[in-house]
């Protein structure tokens, strides 16, 4: 732990504030709340490709000092890895073991932990980008939810 | 003159912006451009093509810009998720 804790549940609470007070806003756009508890948020996400839901665990320990760490689990709470014909890869969805060479899927995404940590990412920083509005906690699931859902993404 | 546009019937919706619902109230004949323009700062505008927004109620495809609200199907109440088109992931190749 970088941060004081209480510093960052403060910024939590704030920036999923919204996911407790309108969980149906967001199940009409086809994320449910399936939990939201300092500092993890869960997510069941809708993938229409597969015709199914995708569960997503964010993990925003140090939030907003520094960036949410996301990847899939299965309902038990596991990663759910590649190879399983359950995720998606392709178009910044990684399969393979993250930047810190844990075991579980991740996000190639600006404004996500393994893509900051990612030696090949030096620009933009998370320093540059974490008090922008698009890369707020939610705005970054809300746009993961739609990369999730542009063409060219596929499963393994 | 309504902000929006000459429509006569208004939609109520729930947008999405950065994550957050906002309530929007647009003229049914609002083309889905203006919309996406209206929902970007000032300084974003011009890259309002980089945008999308989707209702999920009537399946996953963005709208159409060049159609209006009422054209794509669009129904007062409906709750939309405005995002980029992409969200900047890196090119990955798949393990076969």
């Amino acid at each position: 732990m970088i941060l004081d804790p209480r510093l960052a549940r403060t910024w939590f609470g704030r920036d999923t504030a919204a996911l407790l007070s309108y969980p149906e806003r967001y199940a009409a756009t086809g994320m449910q709340v399936v939990q939201v508890d300092y500092p993890i948020i869960d997510m069941s996400v809708q993938w229409e490709s597969q015709g199914r839901e995708v569960l997503l665990r964010v993990d925003a320990t140090d939030y907003d000092y520094r960036p949410p760490s996301g990847w899939w689990i299965d309902s038990s709470g596991e990663p759910l890895l590649g190879g399983t014909g359950m995720i998606p890869a392709g178009g910044g969805f990684q399969h393979e073991s993250n930047p810190l060479g844990l075991s579980r899927a991740w996000f190639c995404f600006p404004g996500w932990r393994e893509y900051h940590d990612h030696p090949g990412h030096q620009t933009p920083t998370w320093a540059s980008l974490r008090r922008r509005a698009p890369y707020r906690i939610i705005a970054l699931i809300t746009q993961l939810h739609a990369d999730l859902n542009k063409p060219g993404i596929q499963v393994v | 003159m309504s902000e929006h546009g000459t429509g006569t019937a208004r939609l109520h919706l729930t947008i999405l912006v950065d994550g957050l619902p906002e309530e929007k109230e647009y003229p049914s004949a609002e083309k889905v451009e203006e919309v996406i323009k209206s929902l970007l700062p000032a300084g974003e505008k011009q890259n309002w093509q980089q945008y999308q927004l989707v209702d999920r109620r009537l399946g996953p495809n963005p709208l159409d810009p060049a159609q209006s609200l009422e054209s794509n199907g669009v129904k007062d109440g409906d709750t939309l998720a405005f995002t980029k088109k992409d969200g900047g992931g890196g090119t990955l190749t798949v393990d076969r």
